[in-house]
């Protein structure tokens, strides 16, 4: 993974959906030949912060191959529009078919491709399943369980508890009842409704998905070399069909590690080698 | 509608592009004074949980134009970081990393929007470059500093040896707290216990070399740079905000590292000095009631120093690539 050319474009910019301005940043390729623009979609509160840099320098990775890249922020996250609790798993997947209408406005091509990490990878997934114009798919550790996701995210808010006020005041049998009453819980600072929390609760990924006719990558990120292939992976896999999963030796830069997690060139080489760039 | 957003960018010193969101008051902008929020630590121009998108919708509502924008070599903007570790990063913010990024958003703002004076706000590295990048500048009309960091990170201080009187104490009761408790008592005899930590905590001496001389002990890790910068805001009557948590460590530490050391000189400088607490919050704000907290009281602040000076019609645009594209 070589240093990004400093002559690309990179345009800042802001597209309607609905009552929503959705921003977002369009790389145009590097010249030379345009090969399949690709569409970034990012994961879930914190996270999406901790990984903007290496969408970023992705973004520019793919740019300087001739990709042209948009990377934007779903309705009430980043600096799009809306507030985070009008947002949610229907309404990002509606934004992804806006950020993919605004990417061929730019860049015209028959076909497009989708990048996702975390939440943003099972996004990317329903959205190719639902259209017919997604030509390559990479999901970069995809939530496959909705369910399970929903009871990590609840975990932060009873650690900030505890950090806070030394105890537990609410659990996270409490937050769901909140929830299902239709109030909110907050997670780092994001309310979550009893919409968001009902979508995140039913999404199976992989019983979601019929098989797609794009190419799809599966990255799975591991700390340890030793790890072995996650099961609900190889289970997505199959379920995609033309697809391949891999493990790359990368921390979990989706959250707060000690590194300055700007480049993941282990992540970077399997994804541009898979896209047939050496 | 109170505001329109524009995606603006425009250059630093070093020839990188920075990219950032301005928000135009759409009601009786000011020009007098606008407000530009410095990006907190690696978390970019929203800040955790969006605070930044937050605290700039309801300044725009008072009249104020207000700018949040990436420093280079993080968010959307151009140039890199080379530092492997976060904690040497901060270390190199709160020394000054992004004066110059600063100083070319202030520059910038005046020669495309006209904007006359700045009040430089941000949380945790924001504060401090705020204060940093504030001094001997004549367009400095204030400083929002939120959980501002006192202290310098990095990689090699030990921060342990330097926690605050208020950490031991917490980690003395986080100690006690576990004394009837076997798994506790387990951990200590498997020497699963961070042994420094519960020897800090209860004051026992280590023969270690950082006690030896004594000496180390009492060095501070106080940011050098700090005290004479705030100071110079302070006697140029320039007056700042400090808005601290209340579960913050950082508020601890401004009170014992640098308040204790600087308490005469402070408190004859104390009329343009405001310190605020939001109890129990955490340092980045995280629940509703500490957010609406603090933008309550940073509201309260900035209508009371900077009151209209009636209704100034904002500086017509011949060209929008004139106000919003690079400088």
């Amino acid at each position: 993974v070589g240093a990004f050319s400093p002559l690309m474009t990179e345009t800042p910019l802001f597209f309607n959906r609905g009552s929503w301005q959705l921003y977002g940043v369009y790389h145009a390729s590097d010249g030379g030949s345009v090969r399949t623009p690709f569409v970034f979609c990012h994961p879930f509160g914190e996270e999406k912060l901790w990984t903007h840099r290496v969408f970023v320098r992705f973004a520019r990775e793919l740019a300087s191959r001739g990709h042209p890249v948009l990377r934007f922020d779903y309705g009430g996250n980043g600096d799009s529009g809306g507030l985070f609790e009008e947002s949610s798993i229907e309404t990002a997947r509606a934004d992804i078919d806006a950020a993919i209408d605004t990417l061929l406005q730019y860049a015209p091509a028959p076909r497009v491709g989708l990048m996702g990490m975390r939440l943003g990878a099972s996004l990317a997934c329903l959205a190719a399943v639902s259209r017919g114009d997604v030509e390559t798919l990479a999901l970069w550790a995809p939530i496959v369980d909705g369910k399970r996701y929903l009871q990590d995210l609840l975990r932060i808010n009873v650690t900030t508890q505890v950090a806070v006020y030394r105890e537990v005041r609410a659990d996270r049998e409490a937050m769901l009842k909140t929830l299902a009453a239709g109030g909110r819980v907050n997670i780092d600072g994001y309310e979550i409704t009893r919409e968001m929390s009902d979508q995140l609760h039913s999404l199976a990924l992989i019983e979601s998905i019929e098989r797609p006719s794009c190419r799809s990558l599966i990255v799975q990120i591991e700390r340890s070399k030793t790890a072995k292939v996650a099961r609900e992976l190889e289970s997505l896999r199959d379920r995609l069909g033309r697809a391949d999963l891999f493990i790359v030796d990368e921390e979990p830069f989706w959250k707060e590690t000690l590194r300055f997690y700007e480049m993941a060139p282990n992540l970077f080489a399997t994804t541009l080698t898979w896209l047939g760039h050496q | 509608v109170n505001e329109r957003q524009h995606a603006v960018t425009f250059e630093n010193p070093r020839g990188h592009r920075l990219f950032g969101i301005l928000h135009e008051p759409l009601a009786n902008a000011r020009q007098d004074v606008g407000i530009i929020l410095l990006s907190p630590g690696i978390k970019n121009r929203v800040a955790p949980h969006r605070l930044y998108n937050k605290m700039a919708a309801a300044y725009v509502s008072l009249g104020f134009w207000v700018l949040r924008f990436d420093f280079y070599g993080l968010g959307d903007s151009e140039g890199e970081i080379r530092e492997p570790l976060l904690a040497n990063l901060y270390g190199s913010i709160q020394t000054g990393r992004y004066i110059g990024d600063t100083h070319a958003a202030m520059d910038w703002m005046r020669r495309t929007h006209g904007i006359e004076r700045f009040v430089l706000g941000g949380l945790c590295g924001g504060g401090i470059t705020g204060v940093l990048a504030g001094v001997n500048r004549r367009d400095l009309a204030g400083i929002i500093g939120l959980g501002l960091p006192v202290i310098l990170d990095g990689s090699s201080i030990d921060k342990l040896r330097h926690m605050t009187t208020g950490q031991l104490a917490r980690v003395r009761g986080h100690y006690l707290g576990k004394l009837f408790k076997p798994s506790a008592w387990l951990r200590l005899l498997t020497f699963k216990t961070d042994f420094r930590m519960l020897f800090r905590a209860f004051g026992v001496k280590g023969k270690g070399r950082n006690q030896h001389a004594g000496q180390s002990e009492q060095v501070s890790n106080l940011n050098p740079l700090f005290p004479p910068a705030f100071l110079s805001i302070l006697t140029h009557r320039k007056p700042i905000l400090l808005l601290f948590s209340g579960s913050d460590r950082l508020y601890a530490e401004y009170k014992e590292k640098f308040l204790q050391v600087y308490r005469e000189r402070v408190s004859v400088l104390s009329e343009s000095l405001q310190v605020e607490v939001v109890e129990d919050a955490n340092h980045i704000f995280t629940f509703v009631e500490w957010q609406q907290d603090m933008l309550s009281r940073t509201r309260a602040w900035l209508q009371r120093v900077f009151p209209p000076q009636g209704h100034v019609e904002a500086r017509s645009a011949t060209s929008s690539q004139e106000l919003f594209s690079a400088g």
